[in-house]
């Protein structure tokens, strides 16, 4: 009887140490109570947002600003300001929302603060038409048509703005602005004239543009398009019919879809194409058809004013330097 | 023999205990995939298509007409300014109006130069590696209490 209970022990033991080592479960702390003044919130960004009123970024807005930061921003009207606009801007993988907190506008007497999904200049909107999901007038949300319905907006990019009038003295709104990230983005605005990225567009039947402000040389090092590699010679001159491929733009506007095309990928390839655009906005923009997972990767640098002057001296058709 | 059923009792406890607790948390929708105003957007396009249709104490043909057409060519998102049901057609029939005469107008815009743009761009990285910079200094000294 006592060996039996012995051997039954040892058994036991022996199951309890083998679950534990194969679950390997104890190595996680779990902590799930949402407590204000735990270490753990520190880490955890989606705690950090709802316990951290008091760490939360705040300053006034300005006429004409630009914000790359998470916070609550505050316009008060020291006179009247009938054309004002702020840039919002976060990282290349996440997109905006920008919420209404307290708004003191006269709507009737011709206030308005509209959000726009993208950015506008002078006309031109990024990104265009062509690459955006929702139609143009989707993409301006006025608060005073629908202010208590829509309190937040969330943008489709890593860009967005807002426009607004003020017509009384000490009228103000708060905005704020928070980021989230989006695992696949599409249409990027570059934050810096220098960086790598890699664009993926998972079979999705949809066009994606990356752009960058800045005269660069760019460097595309890898990119694939699902096709075979041994691909088909083509009597075809562009790359058009394919379905797939990637283009690079340049222009002075930040309306892709009026930038002048400068050369087309579509044959898939693991090698560096190096070239130096000396346009204020160059622009690589994916072509997808859906039918596979296109990824093009790629690096650039700004171009020093030695080389934007050699290119300028060289360059035949100079449609970047018509000023 | 006796512990053959023990055993087993004990061996499905412990594998239970081992459950991941996010296996029970609900999955959350990010706010923009939820259907909820489409319903409302819904039943206010069909208010004004019936208000638009009557056409007998409202505004001339034409304006109706007018409506029409924006209704059926634009989508139904852009009106959540209207009134609810209960008010009157003609109520409806005269927002949906001043809507056509608003989204007519030009659509905003700004004249900058790149050059601005980037310096602005240049100056909003800087004030979010500080404000990045005082977070880390606020979590670093939280961690050293």
């Amino acid at each position: 009887m006592r060996v039996m209970e012995r051997t039954f022990r040892e058994q036991l033991f022996f199951l309890v140490l083998c679950l534990f080592v194969l679950k390997g479960d104890s190595r996680y702390i779990e902590n799930n109570e949402i407590s204000k003044d735990d270490l753990y919130s520190f880490f955890n960004s989606e705690l950090k947002r709802e316990t951290a009123e008091e760490l939360m970024y705040r300053r006034p807005l300005r006429c004409l600003d630009m914000v790359a930061v998470e916070g609550q921003f505050t316009f008060t009207a020291e006179r009247p300001q009938l054309s004002c606009a702020a840039f919002f801007m976060a990282e290349p993988n996440e997109v905006l929302s920008v919420d209404y907190d307290s708004v003191d506008i006269d709507c009737r007497g011709g206030d308005f603060i509209t959000v726009f999904d993208g950015w506008v200049m002078k006309g031109e909107k990024f990104p265009s038409s062509q690459d955006h999901p929702l139609p143009l007038y989707e993409r301006y949300v006025d608060y005073c048509d629908s202010g208590s319905l829509r309190r937040s907006v969330r943008s489709s990019q890593n860009v967005a703005m807002v426009f607004f009038r003020i017509h009384n003295t000490g009228s103000s709104f708060t905005l704020t602005i928070r980021k989230h990230i989006n695992p696949f983005p599409c249409n990027v605005m570059s934050q810096s004239p220098e960086g790598t990225y890699t664009m993926v567009i998972p079979q999705q039947h949809r066009n994606c543009s990356f752009s960058i402000i800045y005269p660069v040389a760019i460097d595309i090092s890898e990119f694939s398009l699902g096709h075979y590699n041994n691909f088909p010679k083509r009597s075809m001159p562009g790359c058009v019919e394919t379905g797939d491929f990637v283009q690079l733009l340049g222009g002075n506007g930040i309306d892709t879809s009026k930038l002048l095309p400068i050369t087309d990928l579509c044959i898939s390839f693991t090698g560096p194409t190096h070239m130096k655009i000396g346009c204020d906005n160059t622009v690589v923009r994916m072509v997808s058809s859906g039918k596979f997972v296109s990824r093009v990767s790629f690096s650039y640098r700004l171009l020093d004013s030695q080389e934007l002057q050699t290119i300028k001296l060289n360059n035949v058709e100079d449609f970047c330097f018509n000023n | 023999m006796k512990s053959v059923p023990l055993l087993l009792l004990l061996s499905s406890v412990l594998l239970s205990l081992h459950l991941p607790p996010s296996a029970g948390r609900p999955l959350v929708l990010p706010g923009w995939l939820d259907g909820s105003d489409r319903l409302q957007t819904q039943r206010l396009n069909e208010v004004l298509l019936r208000a638009a249709a009557a056409g007998d104490s409202s505004p001339s043909d034409l304006l109706n007409d007018n409506i029409l057409s924006f209704l059926q060519r634009r989508n139904s998102d852009h009106l959540h300014l209207l009134p609810s049901e209960d008010e009157s057609e003609e109520e409806a029939v005269r927002a949906a109006a001043q809507l056509l005469k608003r989204s007519e107008e030009p659509p905003l815009s700004i004249d900058l130069t790149f050059h601005l743009l980037r310096n602005m761009i240049q100056m909003a990285k800087m004030e979010s590696q500080r404000e990045q910079a005082q977070l880390n200094r606020k979590v670093l000294d939280e961690i050293g209490k």
